[in-house]
């Protein structure tokens, strides 16, 4: 563990929040902000507010009405959905540099469909509003620093990618065998360089085994399960094509069964229909 | 005009190969994708659906008796046959494993639902153009 650190922290410069986002974020976390506060910061980046009020106004939230104010939206959506807007129209616009072998809108494509279907599990397992948001966010992020070792470490990642194919390895072995760490390690230290709630940033860490992660297992054993949900419901593309193997301990832990399962993705393929306006950010 | 022959709208997946707009299909924020008149193919069927359009105005097919409730339903215009190949691949050498069975069976069940936004899964190589 303590090797991986250092390893990490051999990758100089680990992507930073623009200002805009980090103060949403900062805002978000402390609890006494008002919805004008957000506003305030949000609307200072045109761009961002655009993409924020189209994802807030798009058939996924299907409001009625039109949302013409980040302050609106703050007070239908809540504050930590606008945090998680903001968060993804971020990354969506910077992180999409793919490479030989790695499609980046495929794979935030494959995100989408994960944070898709962790919300629809967190739904149908009676997770608390909190819980469906941190679901879905972590969700979108939990392979983040896969994109990020394309954009920060394009040498390394070829290397992976080449390994990946040549001894047949899955991605995450691949990562190992290169690095020494794998994209969730530092996709973990990525999101809490960004000061994102311990929550998600345990879940993106700890996805591939859920064990580890800690004291409450089922956000972790959640999103584990809906990535794999994700790669059977053949959305978007991880960065390969090998199965992993579901963890039994996870699978336990959220008492997952066959019936819970086909709601889950019943509900997951719905909801994808109305993911567009994500799709659209890429 | 008999009342047969009026334009029907209809979800994107259910668009034919030579089925002709009746009017111009717009994108949002309000361009225009494909102009009124374009025949269609299985082509911009993803070209629509990847941005946002859901459902086109399409000119009544000239073969007399087919009516809209007729055309097919989504299902079997994307026939589920190669999401069935795709899912027996990726689950190839999972299949006895402690849950993998399950899940395959659950994705196979939904595969014409699955097929239905199949088009936005590629392979996990090639870098996209710009």
């Amino acid at each position: 563990m303590n090797d991986t650190r250092a390893r990490l922290e051999a990758i100089k410069d680990l992507p930073t929040l623009p200002d805009v986002v980090a103060k949403v974020n900062r805002l978000v976390n402390s609890e006494h902000a008002s919805a004008s506060d957000i506003n305030a910061v949000i609307r200072r980046d045109l761009a961002l507010s655009g993409k924020v009020l189209r994802l807030v106004n798009s058939s996924f939230y299907g409001f009625p009405r039109r949302i013409n104010s980040i302050t609106r939206a703050v007070v239908i959506l809540g504050f930590r959905t606008v945090r998680n807007l903001t968060l993804s129209a971020f990354v969506f616009s910077t992180f999409r540099k793919g490479m030989q072998g790695f499609d980046a809108r495929a794979f935030w494509t494959h995100s989408i469909g994960v944070a898709v279907t962790s919300a629809a599990a967190a739904e149908e397992l009676g997770f608390s509003t909190r819980g469906r948001e941190d679901a879905f966010i972590a969700g979108l992020l939990h392979g983040v620093g896969k994109v990020v070792l394309c954009e920060y470490a394009p040498e390394q990642m070829h290397e992976v990618l080449h390994r990946r194919d040549v001894e047949d390895m899955s991605l995450l072995e691949a990562e190992q065998a290169v690095l020494g760490y794998t994209h969730a390690d530092l996709g973990g230290a990525v999101l809490e360089n960004w000061n994102l709630p311990e929550a998600i940033v345990q879940v993106v860490r700890h996805y591939p085994d859920p064990t580890k992660a800690g004291q409450d297992l089922r956000p972790c054993a959640l999103v584990h399960a809906s990535e794999i949900l994700t790669r059977a419901m053949l959305f978007g593309n991880p960065g390969e094509e090998r199965m992993p193997l579901v963890s039994a301990r996870a699978w336990d832990e959220i008492e997952l069964n066959h019936k819970i399962l086909g709601r889950i993705m019943d509900r997951a393929l719905d909801e994808m229909h109305r993911a567009d306006a994500f799709l659209e950010l890429l | 005009m008999p009342e047969d022959r009026e334009p029907i709208r209809i979800p994107v997946q259910r668009i034919e190969e030579g089925m002709v707009l009746a009017d111009d299909a717009v994108a949002p924020p309000g361009t225009v994708l494909l102009g009124r008149g374009t025949r269609l193919t299985a082509r911009h069927i993803p070209q629509l659906l990847d941005r946002g359009i859901a459902e086109v105005l399409v000119e009544r097919p000239d073969r007399p008796a087919e009516a809209a409730e007729e055309l097919a339903p989504a299902q079997e215009k994307f026939p589920p046959g190669p999401v069935q190949d795709r899912l027996d691949a990726l689950f190839e050498h999972k299949r006895g494993e402690r849950h993998m069975d399950t899940i395959y069976q659950l994705a196979r069940e939904r595969a014409g639902r699955i097929a239905q936004h199949a088009h936005r899964s590629r392979p996990a190589g090639g870098e996209r153009a710009p």
